[in-house]
């Protein structure tokens, strides 16, 4: 009776919960470094517009000003460290596809890297801004 | 000749070596471009608008920076590709979003070149 | 010692559950799988595949606390409870922790995996120099569990258009072969965006190979031959590019 085909093939369940699935941290460095770049791009725009702004006078200021508002530096700041890590990141794919660093060992050391340094970089900038 | 089963998915017109080797190409550009700038700035401290001109005002840097923009838009084509390819399976919905950051991209590489020579 | 195990029966459960095993192991359960055998001792309706008890088979593959892994080489002891035991990830299940690897061995067999050679057959082995069989090793030994292809992001968002790390793994095999003469055509074969390329360099395929095999870098050897051939004039796709047409499947789908 038990034949395990009463279920049509396309309605069978996988497993695929994700929060079951341990996440290495080389994972978790390449899914940041895709959410990182599609953030990036949603928020083009608002870089171009700030790119605009800066070059006329007025535009300027408006900037400078805006910088000085506190409401700004959470999104700037989320903003700054998702440039920081998908630059890191991206040197570090780079590098691996030029066959560098390609043992697990040395590829969890420098996923490690990438993550901490990235956090460490955007507060550095943040200090420097402000 | 072996009759190797030939792929599996797109269509001829379709390869997959020069999209790999332009994400790379113009994230080397924009990593170049983005150490440059940050070196520069760093060198520089500008501060206040007058100083930000002289470092923007030149052709120099309004063409480094067109290409580093180009770079950008090309990178992120591919890129978001890949993303919506994982993501989005119903295809209708994918195709407009393909064809939704396509015309953004074009967009925005026009909206560059008005801002660079402020036309 | 305490189990939580995923269960599926599809002649009588709508959906997928865990269930809770309490066990007493007897001295000589030292394995995961030993531990597995006893609980269906107890409850003979839990389904597994398994063979050769010693990591040779590839069959006991799941997915276990998270990580892909072979039942029969791994330590009870360094477990931490409740062992959460669930099939491996993507593929469609059958029943409990038995996947249907239809498309993974689909993907496997779309890379040709066996030597191709024109020349006339000799009277006695085709020869090798120990360092061009040495340039097999790290290859030949998969076993092919799917531990490997079954952790891989990729493969799970693209089952059908990604060969994965295990048939990318045997496609390099082949490509390194001193007596296979059609490396052209192999490369030509990963050609479009997804076969080769939708790997990422995640590297969960190395963190998981019971053998302690390396994907990852076989991929990125792929890669490397790929970039060679565009110098040299570049790639196409084969010119019979009808997709599926010519594909060889040994493997019927479940109906
Ligand atoms: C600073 C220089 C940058 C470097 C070095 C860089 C590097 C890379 C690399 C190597 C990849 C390929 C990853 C892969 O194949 O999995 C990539 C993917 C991507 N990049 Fe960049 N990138 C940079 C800037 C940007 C910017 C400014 C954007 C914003 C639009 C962006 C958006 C993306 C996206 C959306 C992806 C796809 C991610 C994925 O497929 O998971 N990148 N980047
Ligand atoms: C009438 C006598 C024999 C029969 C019917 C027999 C049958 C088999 C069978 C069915 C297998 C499994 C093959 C497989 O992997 O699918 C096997 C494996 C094996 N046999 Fe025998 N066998 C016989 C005699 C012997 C003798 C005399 C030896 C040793 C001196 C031997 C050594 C082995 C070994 C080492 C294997 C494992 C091979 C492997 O790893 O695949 N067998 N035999
Ligand atoms: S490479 Fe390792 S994990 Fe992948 S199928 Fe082969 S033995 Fe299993
Ligand atoms: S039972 Fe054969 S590999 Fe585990």
């Amino acid at each position: 009776m038990s034949t395990g085909i009463a279920m049509p093939y396309h309605q069978r369940p996988k497993n695929l919960d994700l929060a079951s699935i341990r996440l290495p941290v080389p994972a978790l460095v390449s899914i940041l470094h895709r959410a990182s770049g599609a953030l990036i791009f949603l928020l083009l725009p608002v870089l171009l517009w700030a790119l605009q702004q800066s070059t006329e006078a007025g535009g300027y200021a408006g900037l400078v000003n805006m910088m000085d508002s506190t409401w700004i530096k959470p999104p700037l700041l989320v903003l700054i460290w998702a440039f920081i890590h998908h630059f890191l990141a991206g040197i570090r794919h780079l590098t691996l596809d030029m066959r560098f660093g390609l043992e697990i060992r040395q590829a969890r050391r420098s996923s490690k890297l990438v993550l901490v340094a990235g956090l460490v970089l955007t507060l550095l900038a943040g200090i420097w801004l402000w | 000749m072996v009759n190797l089963p030939s792929r599996a998915v797109a269509g001829a017109k379709h390869h997959g070596s020069y999209e790999w080797l332009l994400q790379r190409f113009t994230a080397a550009i924009m990593a170049i471009y983005t150490l440059g700038m940050i070196s520069l700035l760093m060198i520089r401290q500008p501060d206040g608008y007058s100083e930000w001109v002289a470092i923007t005002d030149n052709n120099t840097w309004r063409f480094g920076t067109l290409l580093t923009l180009l770079s950008l838009f090309v990178h992120a084509w591919q890129g978001v590709l890949d993303i919506l390819n994982d993501y989005i399976k119903p295809l209708a919905l994918r195709k407009a979003l393909k064809f939704a950051t396509a015309l953004a991209l074009v967009c925005y590489a026009v909206w560059s070149v008005f801002i660079l020579w402020k036309l | 010692m305490r189990f939580s195990i995923y269960r599926f029966n599809p002649d009588v459960d709508l959906e997928p559950y865990m269930q809770d095993y309490e066990v007493a192991l007897q001295p000589e359960d030292r394995m995961l799988l030993d531990a597995l055998l006893r609980i269906k001792t107890m409850d003979d309706t839990l389904s597994m595949r398994k063979s050769c008890r010693e990591g040779v088979c590839g069959s006991d593959a799941m997915n276990i606390n998270g990580k892909n892994g072979l039942a029969c080489v791994t330590k009870l002891s360094s477990l931490s409870e409740p062992v959460v035991v669930r099939p491996m990830p993507g593929l469609p299940v059958v029943r409990d922790l038995v996947v249907d690897m239809t498309q993974f061995f689909e993907n496997y067999n779309s890379v040709k995996p066996y030597l191709v050679n024109h020349d006339p057959v000799p009277e006695t082995e085709r020869l090798q120099s120990p360092e061009q069989r040495a340039k097999l090793d790290g290859l030949y030994e998969c076993i092919l569990c799917g531990a490997c292809t079954t952790s891989c992001p990729s493969f799970w968002w693209n089952p059908d258009k990604f060969v994965g790390p295990a048939g990318l793994l045997q496609a390099y095999r082949f490509m390194a072969d001193s007596r296979d003469q059609v490396l052209d055509e192999r490369l030509d074969n990963l050609e479009d965006p997804f076969r080769l390329y939708k790997c990422h360099n995640i590297m969960n395929c190395v963190d998981v190979c019971p053998k302690g095999l390396s994907p990852a870098k076989a991929i990125s050897k792929i890669k490397e031959l790929k970039m060679k051939g565009l110098k040299s004039g570049g790639f196409k796709a084969p010119a019979s590019a009808t997709p599926l047409a010519g594909k060889q499947i040994s493997i019927k789908r479940v109906p």
